[in-house]
């Protein structure tokens, strides 16, 4: 008989019982990761929500505020999707409203994620300058060590002599012909009808509108004109162009397409101009469609004005609830439009120790020494950075301002009140009005600032002489103003155009004069010490003599004389008071998350 | 006397106990690869979590992607593999008017897995707190890409959307896979 010894039974056991553990543990510590890990990207999922809650009570904010005309003041809680959000207003000043909202989730009372967005809202129009310098297709004239610090955007072309410089990038876009190849705009107390879209009308969802055209020649379309008016406070919406299927869009063949800037159309008729992030390229008798899209809104929404004679013959209109569905319908309108085409060589042309700080954008480059990238079709005699033959023509930008808004800007003036007769001394204050005659102010008596209260309206010109500052209101805080001049307005010798002084707030004076049919300058400034924002939609800007200003925007702009542009960032989100009234907007750069 | 084992029943005893054991192992094996693969992709998640987060924060807040840090002569610069904000700079009454700090994330200089995130306060007026902090410790790659409001790709300073792809490597080397994530964050500051 074999005997084993006791001592020894049982070893395998032990070591299954070590493994079983050594798994066990490991089991638990996987187990342990996973509920970590689903803890954790819950948590990340509630904070998103919670921002996007937050997101959606300011939302709610701004339109409750515009609903309301600025009476509302708080939202206890809204219960939404997996969470809910409350919001509260404090009001800095009348026309400012800081909106503070908090998305929870589950709910306030027991919130296990909270976060809070806080942003400002103020009424009137928003305007954002984004360049130091914009100009027209009338373009820019550099000399004599003027120099811009910043970067500029120019429709036309640029010519840079005798040791002018431009620190920043420039670009150049591809030449705009002056007269549109195609239009169709109804007669005015004839045949103009409204079209309504972005709203029901007739039981009809109305949430796209088409327009189709034939161009004469085969180019590039640089920008559309249409004539629009706005109910409430629509959002921005995409301008498409599309080829052609059977006599209605292809929604398959978006060949261009570009943003409608809510802020330019106002409540009264005006061609906006909408220009392409990349102009496409028309063939002749080929049609082509322009389509806007927009989403329902039954108080706030659009109207194109249209002829109810169909008396455009290269196209019609079409409306739709869906751009994407394929069914168009037609109301037998043509709606009011207008088709500028391209094609025209633009150029930045140097010399003489002129250089560029940042890029160089144009068709075609010459005599120019540019640090950053050249970017051209056609270049001779360029030093750069970098080179890059071949890159297509910059795309046409629209000015910030358009005809609705200072025509808006004219009618408040207006309904303010009329003054007529020249004005020709100092005075304290220059209150909101329509002044029919000139403002012709040398410094005699003008020992104190004359404060403006906007929008100022001057039919005749406006002269200043000699150490005259105009200075909008203090009462004004963070919002501009502006002065609306007809004719010609010269600033000679230490002329300052001043906001209320409250960082972000400007004054900025506007001629309407058109330079364009003699070549006379809008605004002139003459003499050393003279500062402001000045802009002249289509007129020529001439500024010499060692002035230094913060943002030129024009059809043409001429600098000589070491004349020096010192672009202000904070111009990318001016904010005018006296836009359309009771429209709250949110002002860009206020937005904070907690 | 105590009689010993016959040649075969310790045979047939080792070949028991070598079959148990080699079973007993290979569980203990598997089940710490298992183990790790686990921990590593956890770990992987955690990290992307994290990081993608931070960076989407930081981006909707932004009023724009600058070209560098610092805007003269930078020493970090916008571009698929780093990425710096513009953020109005803020003090205890709220946002500062035309004045910014600025947000870098970049890979770290001495080593390509380590991700940072950096905040550069302006120095004369923001309150915001500077930092310099690791988002993670196994980036395998990022790549930020920038889009204009409708979608085109565009320069980094005229963007209005960021969009980043982040892939972390597994903890462990050749346990466990890479993790990728993707966000797309709109700039609720931008002027553009």
């Amino acid at each position: 008989m074999k005997i084993i010894s006791s001592e020894n039974s049982g070893q395998a056991l032990v070591l299954a019982v070590i493994v079983v553990g050594l798994v066990l543990v490991n089991t638990l510590m996987v187990i342990g990761g996973s509920q970590l890990f689903f803890q954790n990207t819950t948590y990340i999922t509630q904070s998103t929500q919670a921002v996007n809650l937050a997101e959606a009570g300011v939302d709610k904010a701004l339109s409750s505020l515009n609903d309301t005309g600025g009476a509302y003041f708080e939202e206890k809680e809204t219960m939404i999707g997996p969470g809910s959000f409350a919001v509260t207003i404090t009001s800095p000043d009348p026309s400012t409203k800081i909106i503070e909202a908090t998305g929870y989730i589950p709910s306030k009372a027991n919130p296990k994620v909270k976060r809070t967005v806080k942003t400002t809202a103020s009424k009137g129009v928003g305007v954002s300058f984004n360049y130091g310098v914009q100009v027209g297709e009338g373009g820019i004239s550099m000399s004599e060590t003027s120099r811009i610090n910043g970067s500029v955007y120019s429709n036309g072309s640029i010519n840079l002599s005798n040791g002018a410089i431009i620190s920043g990038d420039v670009y150049v876009a591809g030449g705009t012909e002056a007269a549109a190849d195609q239009s169709s705009e109804c007669t005015l107390g004839g045949n103009c009808t409204d079209f309504i879209f972005g709203k029901n009308v007739g039981g009809n969802d109305r949430l796209a509108v088409a327009q189709s055209f034939k161009p004469s020649a085969q180019n590039y379309l640089n920008k559309i004109s249409l004539r629009l008016k706005k109910t409430g406070f629509p959002p921005d919406i995409p301008v498409r162009i599309l080829k052609d299927k059977n006599g209605q869009p292809d929604k398959t063949k978006v060949i261009a397409s570009g943003t409608l800037t809510a802020n330019l159309v106002t409540d009264q008729y005006g061609f906006v101009e909408v220009a392409f992030n990349s102009p496409p390229l028309l063939y002749p008798d080929e049609r082509y469609w322009v389509v806007l899209s927009t989403t329902l809104n039954p108080s706030n929404y659009w109207y194109w004005s249209a002829d109810s004679l169909q008396g455009y013959f290269n196209g019609l209109g079409l409306w739709s609830s869906d751009w994407q569905s394929g069914n168009w319908t037609d109301p037998n309108l043509d709606f009011d439009f207008m088709a500028y085409m391209g094609g025209e060589a633009t150029f930045i042309q140097g010399g003489n120790g002129s250089n560029i700080g940042g890029d160089a954008h144009a068709n075609t480059l010459q005599n120019l020494i540019i640090t950053g990238g050249a970017y051209y079709q056609t270049a001779s005699n360029v030093v750069a950075g970098s080179m890059h033959p071949g890159s297509p023509d910059p795309a046409s930008k629209v000015m910030p301002i358009s005809d609705s808004n200072i025509s808006d800007w004219k009618n408040i003036a207006a309904s303010a009140g009329t003054y007529t007769g020249d004005i020709t001394s100092c005075r304290p204050t220059l209150g909101p009005g329509k002044y029919v005659g000139n403002i012709n102010i040398d410094s005699n008596g003008c020992t104190q600032p004359i404060i403006i209260q906007d929008p100022v309206w001057v039919t005749g010109t406006l002269t200043l002489k000699n150490n005259v500052t105009l200075r909008l209101d203090p009462s004004y805080g963070a919002s501009s103003g502006v002065i609306l001049v007809d004719g010609v307005a010269d600033f000679d010798n230490n002329i300052k155009i001043q906001g209320s002084g409250t960082t972000g707030s400007i004054l900025m004076v506007v001629s309407t004069y058109d330079s364009r049919v003699n070549g006379i300058s809008a605004i002139k400034v003459e003499n050393g010490g003279n500062s402001g924002i000045l802009y002249a939609p289509f007129g020529v800007v001439k500024v010499e003599n060692n002035n230094r200003l913060s943002e030129l925007t024009a059809w043409r702009i001429e600098l000589a004389n070491g004349v020096v542009i010192d672009y202000d960032t904070g111009l990318a989100s001016s904010f005018f008071s006296s836009g359309s009234p009771g429209s709250f907007s949110l002002i860009k750069g206020t937005y904070q998350l907690k | 006397m105590t009689k010993g084992l016959t040649l075969l029943e310790v045979l047939v005893a080792s070949g028991i106990a070598t079959v148990v054991g080699i079973f007993l192992v290979s569980i203990l094996v598997n089940n710490s690869g298992v183990f790790y693969q686990q921990d590593s992709i956890v770990n992987s998640g955690l990290g992307l979590n994290d990081s993608l987060r931070r960076i989407d924060e930081n981006i909707r807040q932004a009023a724009t992607v600058a070209g560098g840090y610092p805007e003269i002569s930078p020493t970090y610069t916008s571009g698929p593999g780093a990425l710096v904000l513009k953020l109005p700079a803020i003090n205890e009454s709220g946002i500062i008017n035309n004045v910014y700090d600025y947000v870098v994330i970049a890979k770290d200089g001495n080593n390509p897995k380590i991700l940072r995130l950096q905040v550069f306060p302006d120095a004369s007026y923001s309150t915001r707190p500077a930092l310099n902090t690791v988002l993670t410790t196994i980036l395998q790659s990022i790549q930020f890409d920038y889009t204009d409001k409708n979608g085109n790709v565009v320069s980094p300073n005229i963007a209005t959307s960021v969009g980043v792809n982040m892939t972390l490597l597994s903890k462990t080397g050749s346990v466990g896979e890479a993790q990728s994530s993707s966000i797309i964050t709109s700039l609720r500051n931008t002027q553009q």
